[in-house]
């Protein structure tokens, strides 16, 4: 009993131990990023991010790599922070701000409004968000078919019969949107092209037709891998290959 | 008669009198000339001084390089004339010298001093161009050649006697240092007129055409042992923009000559015949060579290359709102002040500020532009408060020291007070004070500070087992509920029952230690219990102490509570059995007690169902 607790212990002053030292590094880069010796804070955002992750640290890592010059990195983990938390207020300005200054200006493709609504309804909530949501409609519209089954006043059963149909709708849709999130997340569509300059071909192959040039910076959608090649589409809805190692995915 | 005559000479007198006043009255002029500064050593050249009045003592200065050959001899000229009836006159006291000199470079011939009505004046000085004697005039002699004439013509046209010469101040220099070009047409001929004249382009190099005034643009030169007439067709001070070997490309002009081609007998004697003949020149392309300014540069480099200082002056330092603030500020030197950028000033971001405005005063000289460059900068505050204008940097490159300076400026510290607005025109103006807040600039936001922690990777939850199991386990538990409560409604419905149950369940509660007697078989011990039993429930149900509870009035407060007749009766019967059972030897025992037990448990029973509480 008495190595057991031990045992437990030990697991606990470890595991305090860690957190501590997590937290101490962001502080100590953050201190490094205010005298401005960016490099050094980078690199130690970066070694965290390897194993770890949250939406300001994605964030403190990105403003970081801006300061230092290399705006794809800086746009690839504001998209990471915003792809942890799509209400990061700071990430979405800084992104809006950075995006400005890359080479790439692409008119997006006109999107029908109502399916730009949907689906930047989606991406407004993480996925963990839309189902948990979810969950708790379901358990709304359970409570409501119970009043409704032994509620005694008319009235009160009207209300949570319209309840219960509220309830289960929306439980439907956000566990939809849950899972749609999730999906354009682990198979991360997204990818921000890392090289200055890239050469979008028309076929998988280095004889292929140059189609267009995209620069650093730039979000491009993948659709299909090929050998060492890519497929992407941009906003504007041209598609075209690339190679894989110049792009990096969300 | 006579009378008359003296009258006139007397106004006469009086006349002169008045035009010496006047004289008098204009100021002494004594400027020492000579025909052409340029001269040649052994050569006769005539000196004069003239004056606007008349001296009594011109003094030669000391002479140093030159030799008085004869002299002073002295002339006086008067010119009157009317124009429009206005008289205007002129007088001119001339002392002559003629002098030579003796050595060949720069020489000065030294102010002379006059006296004039007892004051005393002095001449400008003269700086002389002595040239050396052409070599094979030597032999010669100087008294050969005709006076006055510095250079002999030559009535033949060679190379040596007419050609075009690019001359460059340097052939060593800086990217952005000064060097003069000179285009110069040297000449022992009788040159009538150029034609056609071609400046090259200059490559590499940004030029500022210098002018030459007609007193420069002739003169004297000793070349190649030789004394040419010269003539500077362009002068240009040309500043070159990149390192390297920079090439002056030659310069082309056609010079109309005017040549002796023999002699001709007429009624006047013989007299030369001339020809006009045209010659093709070229001068020779120069190359200078041209040395970049040492990298890296510094970041507020203005691009200026030579000898700078700096000085910054603000008109006023306390101001009221909307009124003007000025700084000037002033680069004195010598150097590219052309091309010099006009250095920023940070003002306050509240501040109105305009263009500046450049003014620049130079001189051209071999060195580059000498003087001052001024730019003033103005700016009006829109808003009172205390403000800081920081000081700026100024880098040029020095060629004294081959190295960048940098000039710094102070920073100044500005009060604004309120504008001098009547209070009254300030509160009806208050809601267009209003301003937008302006962005001066953009920049990321500052990273998060605050609680930024991390932790490991996380799975999305969406999906996962739990997350089917959040579903499931209220479904399951919504399910379970439905249930119970249905089977709980259909027990509900039948009340009788679950009242009958509910009595029934009672009752045997309260003969539990009967039960226990009767399976035990002790026969007194049950009776009592269940007497006892009876007795209690009663009590409970009509809330009676057992002390008033008796036989008699057991039936009138059963009756009261609504019990029916029948079970008043058969409770009472059942009190008078147990009573005549305990004490009556029966032969079957048990069945009777077993009898009593379950009659018991009905009575119970049906009391529970009818006593109301």
């Amino acid at each position: 009993m008495k190595k057991v607790i031990f045992i437990l212990s030990l697991l606990v002053v470890a595991l305090c131990a860690q957190a501590e030292t997590i937290e101490n590094q962001i502080t100590r880069a953050n201190e490094l990023y205010a005298n401005g010796s960016y490099d050094e804070a980078a690199d130690i955002y970066a070694a965290l991010l390897e194993k770890n992750e949250s939406a300001d640290l994605y964030y403190n890592y990105a403003t970081t790599c801006y300061k230092q010059g290399n705006l794809a990195l800086a746009v690839l983990n504001f998209e990471r922070a915003l792809r942890l938390n799509p209400q990061h207020a700071d990430a979405k300005a800084n992104l809006e701000f950075v995006n400005q200054q890359i080479t790439d200006k692409i008119e997006p493709l006109n999107v029908f409004f109502i399916t730009a609504f949907f689906r930047g309804l989606g991406r407004s909530l993480s996925s963990n968000t839309w189902a948990k949501m979810s969950v708790v409609l379901f358990v709304l519209a359970l409570i409501s078919l119970l009043l409704l089954i032994f509620g005694k006043r008319m009235v009160l059963r009207k209300v949570s019969f319209g309840v219960m149909l509220f309830c289960c709708v929306f439980a439907l849709v956000s566990c939809i949107y849950a899972f749609s999130q999730k999906r354009y997340i682990e198979q991360r569509v997204e990818a921000i092209v890392m090289d200055g300059s890239v050469t979008v071909k028309s076929s998988p192959d280095t004889s292929g037709t140059e189609i267009f040039v995209l620069h650093e910076g730039t979000k491009v959608e993948r659709q299909d891998v090929l050998g060492g090649w890519t497929k992407i589409r941009i906003a504007d809805g041209q598609v075209g290959w690339l190679l894989t190692t110049t792009i990096q995915p969300i | 008669m006579a009378r008359k005559r003296f009258a006139l000479l007397f106004l006469i007198l009086i006349q002169l009198c008045l035009v010496n006043t006047a004289f008098a009255k204009d100021k002494v002029e004594f400027n020492a000339q000579v025909r052409s500064k340029d001269v040649v050593v052994g050569e006769p050249f005539q000196l004069s001084y003239v004056l606007n009045q008349k001296a009594s003592d011109v003094r030669m200065p000391e002479l140093d390089g030159f030799e008085i050959l004869a002299g002073p001899s002295t002339s006086t000229s008067t010119s009157v004339s009317f124009v429009n009836g206005q008289k205007s006159s002129s007088f001119a006291y001339t002392v002559t010298y003629i002098l030579k000199a003796k050595r060949a470079g720069k020489l000065t011939i030294p102010a002379a001093t006059a006296t004039v009505d007892g004051d005393a004046y002095k001449s400008n000085a003269l700086s002389m161009n002595v040239l050396p004697q052409e070599e094979g005039a030597k032999q010669q002699g100087s008294g050969q050649q005709s006076a006055q004439q510095t250079v002999a013509t030559s009535q033949q046209i060679t190379a040596d006697n007419l050609f075009l010469l690019t001359q460059v101040s340097k052939t060593s220099v800086r990217e952005q240092e000064a060097l003069m070009v000179t285009y110069k047409l040297f000449y022992k001929v009788d040159v009538i007129s150029i034609d056609n004249v071609k400046f090259p382009d200059l490559k590499g190099f940004t030029s500022q055409e210098v002018d030459i005034d007609d007193s420069r643009r002739n003169g004297v030169e000793h070349y190649n042992g030789k004394n040419y007439n010269t003539s500077i067709l362009k002068q240009l001070l040309v500043f070159p923009q990149k390192g390297g070997k920079l090439v002056i490309e030659p310069m082309k002009l056609t010079a109309a000559v005017r040549v002796q081609v023999g002699q001709q007998r007429s009624f006047f004697g013989i007299v030369p015949v001339y020809n006009e003949v045209e010659k093709a020149l070229s001068s020779k392309s120069v190359a200078v060579n041209v040395t970049e300014l040492p990298k890296p540069q510094p970041d507020n480099f203005c691009n200026g290359v030579g000898k700078l200082s700096m000085s910054t002056v603000i008109d006023k330092t306390e101001l009221s709102a909307n009124e003007p603030v000025t700084i000037k500020l002033t680069l004195k030197g010598v150097g590219n002040l052309k091309m010099i950028k006009t250095p920023e000033i940070t003002f306050p971001a509240d501040f109105e500020v305009y263009e500046p405005t450049v003014s620049q005063d130079y001189r051209t000289t071999s060195e580059g532009m000498s003087g001052t460059k001024t730019i003033e900068y103005l700016a009006i505050p829109r808003h009172a408060g205390n403000f800081n204008i920081p000081g700026f940097e100024v880098t040029y490159f020095d060629l004294s020291t081959n190295t960048y300076k940098t000039l710094s400026s102070e920073s100044f510290d500005i009060v604004v007070n309120k504008g001098s607005g009547a209070p009254s025109e300030a509160a009806v103006n208050y809601s267009n004070n209003q301003e937008q807040v302006k962005a001066i600039a953009t920049d990321v936001r500052y990273i998060r500070t605050d609680n930024v922690t991390a932790s490991p990777r996380k799975k999305i939850w969406t999906g996962s087992l739990s997350f089917w199991l959040a579903y499931l386990l209220p479904a399951l538990l919504t399910l379970a509920l439905i249930i119970f409560f249905r089977k709980q409604a259909q027990l509900n419905a039948n009340v009788a029952l679950v009242k009958s149950k509910k009595a029934n369940k009672v009752a045997v509660k309260r003969l539990k230690t009967a039960e226990q007697l009767l399976k035990a078989d002790k026969k007194n011990e049950f009776y009592d219990e269940v007497l006892k039993t009876l007795w209690g429930y009663l009590c409970d149900k009509l809330s009676m102490p057992m002390a008033d509870l008796t036989k008699e009035n057991v039936e009138a407060e059963l009756a009261n509570s609504g019990v029916t007749a029948d079970t008043v009766a058969e409770f009472v019967k059942l009190l008078n059995d147990c009573e005549y059972e305990r004490y009556a030897p029966s032969q079957n025992t048990h069945e009777a007690m077993a009898n009593i037990y379950n009659n018991s448990v009905k009575v119970i029973s049906q009391l529970e169902d009818m006593i109301v509480k």
